[in-house]
């Protein structure tokens, strides 16, 4: 049979090809009308059910085309979306009907002027707020069924920046519900004061008095003399930290440990630098083997979420610490709220993770990287390919080591990997989380009291059934 | 109204005229008791002369774990109930109701648990067990009632006083069960003869570690080195809302005392075992892994 066979599946498969080639030449052409600026009737656009096909087709070429540049990313780790990759996937349209708050917030929050998974959801709802609060129903519909729509848009500009946190997602799921249940009847005026009302009480209980409530069932551990490590920054540690050597006048000593490229641990450092009754050390994550050497009493760690198996998702560099402070059999503690407590399931840091610009690990000195925005820097990446053409042109006949040598003098000398993405078995990985298994997780401490790791599914269920009663 | 009811001294004779009595029953007994003869009036009041009446209790016994848990489940379902009822009357009558309703049920789970702990027992077993637990020694005489021939390690448990180890012998001894004592120090050396390891609990704790008599830890951690099962018998009252990292988190916090004259050897009586030494806890709301423990606890409060 498979000899009979053989002669027509290759014929199959040219004529699959050549139809292939056809569709992808036709979403090339409508993807070139898109960018310049043609849009696909916009009601259909307008009721969140975009049209699949075209948009599938759509990152499909994106993806190709990201392949085709130079993606300098590890292959275990190609899955994960690119800045580039999230940005081209959002259509550009989109930026008409965004509201300007959520621009500001986008642009926060790519260039990292806003980090941390509860500080972005306290952005974001502040934002959300503005949205709200200008926001009018259009004609033939009613409030409660438009407004999501509309916000889901914002939503997904917002996902441009960075992906959500798993904070902001159940934030969002929490107030589409809200809207929803707005009666019809309620003026544009009442709805938007309820909504903006519903969302200062919800920044105040699940963020503010969560903080309060979490602060209360870990002072505990900070005793007068004691010897504490964490990682980062979290404003939930910072808190404590604060309570502690206010409120409660006990002197401790405080081991920030830091990781490059994001310096978070200076902001902590700098946020507590007023504080007499605290000594700070400040290490970088290198040491940590060295520093763990001297009696640590308790490790406090922040986090982005708490997954439902029990492991904790957070940045980087966290699983290392866990393990590290396991090992000496100091107690690692992780104080979190629980609008960071997802339902999901993950084995590994590989699957699901968000990856940061490579570029960020090379710069040089110790200062946050300062980014450009994504239009800058397309423009001066256009700038740049223009000027290697010239240049080429003016030197056809030349080997590729001049090349190499024009693209070094276009960035800093001292720079040795600056321009990675011209050599080929150079892969450059940043990413921006990972997951510590519950072995080295003590307890977690929510606002709801602590638990040990493997009882987390207990809260979600708990406060899922709560929040639906309400 | 008697004004001067003490409510430490009701009690402790609770628990003296009662040897059967734990003490988170015997702490809503008193509780009860003390809504029964003040007869509060609003629930404001009623509020406030509770939660004075728990931390006097707390302050004044030595030993509050077990007791907080009985007070704070106590106070919890009060909180919980007082705004169910409309008129004031039905709502006081209920709550004394109730609790001998709870102090009723706490009573009859020791039952239960010997019950639901029986299949654990086999024959030919050699059992070991800490100290003197009411639970612990219920259950063994159960299952010897089952005809189940097994026989019993029991160590000495020595600085407790209050568990007078011996109790437990003679009175596993008195039901017919051939009893083994052994020292304290003893346990390592007869680990490998055991087949498993019941303790019973003075309070059982969030992340499902227990507090109980000294002794317990070490036990456990022979026990799991051994690979032998490290079974916790307790009630479900005494799951407290207390989540220690190690002994120094407990309230009965002692410092060692250095010196190079000699000095009587100071005691303790109480010690945190950390759930991953736990096999199982066998309690009146079935056999829980220590993970669901937190899950119980969670469930009793935010119901």
């Amino acid at each position: 049979m498979s000899e009979g066979t053989k002669p027509e599946t290759s014929q199959l498969t040219n004529k699959e090809l050549k139809e292939l080639k056809k569709k992808e030449k036709a979403a090339k052409r409508a993807a070139k009308k898109e960018s310049i600026g043609i849009k696909p009737d916009a009601p259909q656009r307008r009721g969140g059910d975009r049209p699949k096909t075209a948009s599938n087709i759509k990152k499909q070429i994106n993806q190709s085309k990201t392949q085709s540049e130079t993606l300098k990313i590890p292959p275990l780790f190609g899955h994960l979306e690119t800045r580039e990759q999230r940005i081209s996937s959002t259509p550009p349209q989109l930026a008409n009907i965004v509201h300007p708050s959520i621009l500001t917030l986008c642009l926060k929050y790519s260039t990292f002027k806003i980090v941390g998974s509860t500080h972005r959801c306290q952005a974001m709802l502040e934002a959300f707020k503005d949205v709200i609060e200008s926001y009018k129903t259009p004609e033939g519909t009613s409030l409660s069924r438009h407004l999501t729509g509309h916000l889901s848009h914002q939503i997904e500009y917002l996902k441009s920046a960075r992906p959500l946190s798993t904070s902001m997602g159940n934030t969002i799921r929490w107030l589409k519900q809200e809207i929803s249940l707005i009666s019809i009847d309620e003026t544009d005026e009442q709805a938007q004061l309820i909504l903006t009302e519903k969302i200062d009480v919800y920044i105040k209980e699940k963020i503010e008095y969560a903080n309060i409530a979490i602060t209360d069932s870990t002072i505990q551990h900070i005793v007068d003399g004691s010897t504490v490590l964490t990682f980062g920054h979290s404003q939930v540690l910072l808190h404590i930290f604060k309570h502690v050597a206010t409120e409660l006048n006990r002197k401790f000593k405080l081991v920030i440990v830091d990781s490059r490229p994001l310096f978070e641990g200076k902001k902590l450092a700098t946020e507590l630098s007023g504080y007499p009754n605290i000594s700070c050390q400040y290490i970088f994550i290198n040491s940590l083997s060295s520093i763990l050497q001297e009696p640590v009493d308790v490790v406090l760690l922040g986090a982005h979420a708490m997954l439902s198996n029990g492991r904790l998702y957070s940045r980087v560099g966290t699983a290392l610490i866990a393990m590290s402070a396991h090992k000496r059999d100091i107690p690692v503690l992780v104080c979190c709220q629980s609008i960071k407590f997802s339902d999901k399931v993950q084995l590994d840091s590989v699957t699901m993770n968000e990856l940061s610009e490579g570029q960020d690990l090379l710069t040089m000195g110790s200062k946050p990287t300062k980014r450009n925005g994504f239009a800058l820097e397309q423009f001066l990446k256009e700038k740049r390919t223009q000027k290697e053409e010239e240049s080429k042109g003016k030197k056809n006949s030349n080997n590729n080591n001049n090349s190499n040598s024009n693209g070094v003098s276009l960035t800093k000398p001292e720079d040795p990997l600056a321009n990675y993405r011209e050599i080929d078995n150079v892969t450059i990985l940043n990413i921006m989380y990972d997951l510590t298994p519950p072995e080295y997780i003590q307890k977690v401490i929510t606002e709801v009291g602590s638990l040990p790791p493997s009882s987390v599914p207990v809260i979600l269920r708990e406060y899922k059934g709560n929040s639906s009663n309400s | 109204m008697s004004s001067e009811f003490d409510i430490t001294a009701t009690y402790l004779r609770f628990l003296e005229d009662d040897p059967d009595i734990t003490m988170p029953i015997a702490a809503i007994e008193s509780l009860v008791t003390l809504l029964k003869i003040k007869q509060p009036s609003t629930s404001a009041e009623l509020i406030t002369l509770l939660s004075g009446a728990i931390s006097e209790l707390k302050t004044s016994v030595p030993n509050a774990i077990s007791l907080s848990a009985g007070c704070d489940l106590f106070m919890r379902f009060v909180l919980r109930n007082t705004h169910l009822y409309s008129d004031w009357e039905s709502c006081r009558t209920n709550l004394v109701e109730n609790g001998q309703l709870f102090i009723q049920r706490a009573k009859e789970s020791r039952n239960k648990i010997a019950e639901i702990g029986l299949p654990f027992i086999k024959d030919d077993d050699i059992v070991l067990v800490h100290s003197y637990s009411r639970v612990v020694c219920n259950l063994l005489i159960r299952a010897f009632q089952k005809h189940i021939r097994f026989r019993v390690i029991c160590t000495e448990a020595r600085p407790t006083e209050t568990a007078k180890s011996d109790t437990m012998a003679y009175l596993l001894r008195q039901a017919g069960i051939p009893v083994a004592m052994i020292y304290d120090s003893e346990v390592g050396f007869f680990m490998h003869k055991v087949d498993k390891v019941f303790v019973g609990a003075e309070g059982v704790a969030e992340s499902g570690g227990i507090i109980n008599h000294i002794g317990s830890y070490q036990m456990g951690v022979l026990a799991k080195n051994a690979n032998k099962r490290f079974y916790v018998v307790a009630e479900s009252h005494k799951f407290v809302r207390m989540f220690p990292l190690g002994p120094d988190d407990l309230s009965i916090k002692k410092k060692l005392e250095f010196s190079t004259e000699d000095k009587p050897i100071e005691t303790r009586h109480l010690e945190f075992t950390p759930h991953e030494y736990i096999t199982a806890l066998i309690t009146d709301l079935g056999v829980l892994t220590p993970s669901a423990v937190s899950e119980e606890l969670i469930k009793m409060w935010y119901d």
